[in-house]
């Protein structure tokens, strides 16, 4: 037996530039999560809002979105896996700074306009119809109007999509958007939930 | 081996850089898929940056991340035991020499224990010593496994490809 040509054969056996790139970062997402989790269990960012300034300006982002609260951390693909542990599906989760939302409102519906911060980024480049897989309505005092599941999927094109939600016997006043999950779709595939929080504020008149 | 609370994530890169073919061959020659040896890689390497060992050597943090590799793989190995799936395809691409796609083959159609030892002692040219640390085995088992896998690959070759 040659062992020089099985050492040289094992030799061969090597991780692509694509394997690399996506275990370097799924695991910065992992590891970065579990920090900021593990901090905020420890209430050590509970000292962000003794600082007055540092409070209102986290306060005034959240009025539009609430994904900053992440910053710095990208999202990361996660197998759902039933009972017994064999995986079902993928998501992909702590979307949060990957997707910008802005609203408009009119007493008929209301228009969420989605842009994807990176559109060449995965999964993005391959999604083609975006929609809304969980959300829900607040008024002022936080009183839950709607809670809504999967809306209709419209066209991402160029990394951005209008997503209109219906709105039935809805009075003026203040009222907040809060969006749990997206949900992409491409001919042939599954469709991707795409998990975060974004936060918008929107008013009827 | 002292632990640090965690690593920063910009370690991940350079830790993938110097260790991930060799993490991802050690893997993938105990797994004997591709799918399989990158999860046991992340993870892996995802335990490196929690647990966030200090070693006195490279050498020594080499050999803790075969180690814990190692474990990985047999976590995996015990948890698909009823559906072993070795999956050649990638191995047969990797080589038009039909000589040594013939040898890696006979290679994974042995037990997953002398593999991993084989290649610990060829190709990641550890001792018999160090090799034993690393499975937690003693020496002389390793040198048995040695003989024995030798013996076996051999066999197999020459039934499979002579």
């Amino acid at each position: 037996m040659d062992y020089e040509r099985l050492i040289s054969a094992v030799k061969k056996i090597e991780m692509s530039e694509e394997m690399r790139v996506r275990i370097i970062r799924n695991c910065e997402s992992k590891t970065s999560y579990e920090t900021e989790e593990r901090a905020m269990k420890k209430g050590r960012t509970g000292k962000w809002f003794k600082n007055p300034a540092v409070a209102a300006a986290v306060l005034s982002l959240c009025l539009c979105f609430t994904g900053a609260a992440a910053a710095g951390d990208s999202g990361f693909f996660k197998d759902i896996t039933n009972w017994i542990g064999a995986v079902v599906g993928t998501k992909y989760e702590q979307a949060s700074d990957e997707i910008r939302i802005t609203v408009s409102a009119d007493e008929k519906a209301i228009t969420v306009h989605v842009v994807i911060v990176d559109p060449a980024a995965v999964p993005y480049r391959e999604i083609e119809t975006f929609g809304i897989e969980s959300y829900k309505i607040t008024d002022r005092s936080g009183r839950v109007i709607v809670k809504g599941e999967r809306t209709e999927l419209f066209d991402l094109i160029g990394g951005e999509s209008e997503i209109t939600i219906p709105l039935d016997n809805m009075g003026s006043g203040e009222y907040k958007i809060v969006i749990t999950a997206f949900v992409g779709a491409a001919k042939a595939d599954q469709p991707l939930q795409i998990n975060g929080t974004w936060e918008c504020d929107f008013s009827l008149s | 081996m002292n632990h640090s609370s965690t690593r920063p994530t910009d370690e991940v890169q350079s830790i993938v850089q110097i260790y991930g073919n060799m993490l991802f061959r050690t893997c993938y020659v105990m797994l004997g898929n591709e799918a399989d040896a990158e999860d046991a890689v992340q993870e892996t390497i995802i335990k490196y940056m929690q647990k966030a060992p200090t070693f006195e050597t490279s050498g020594h943090e080499k050999a803790w991340l075969i180690t814990t590799a190692r474990n990985q793989c047999r976590d995996m190995l015990r948890s698909r035991l009823r559906h072993p799936q070795i999956s050649l395809e990638y191995l047969q691409g990797l080589s038009s020499d039909t000589y040594e796609s013939g040898i890696l083959e006979a290679l994974m159609s042995l037990p997953e224990k002398f593999r991993l030892v084989l290649i610990l002692y060829y190709v990641e040219e550890y001792r018999v010593e160090d090799i034993a640390r690393i499975i937690r085995r003693t020496p002389s088992a390793v040198k048995m496994r040695l003989q024995k896998g030798r013996r076996l690959l051999e066999e197999k070759y020459r039934k499979e490809y002579l």
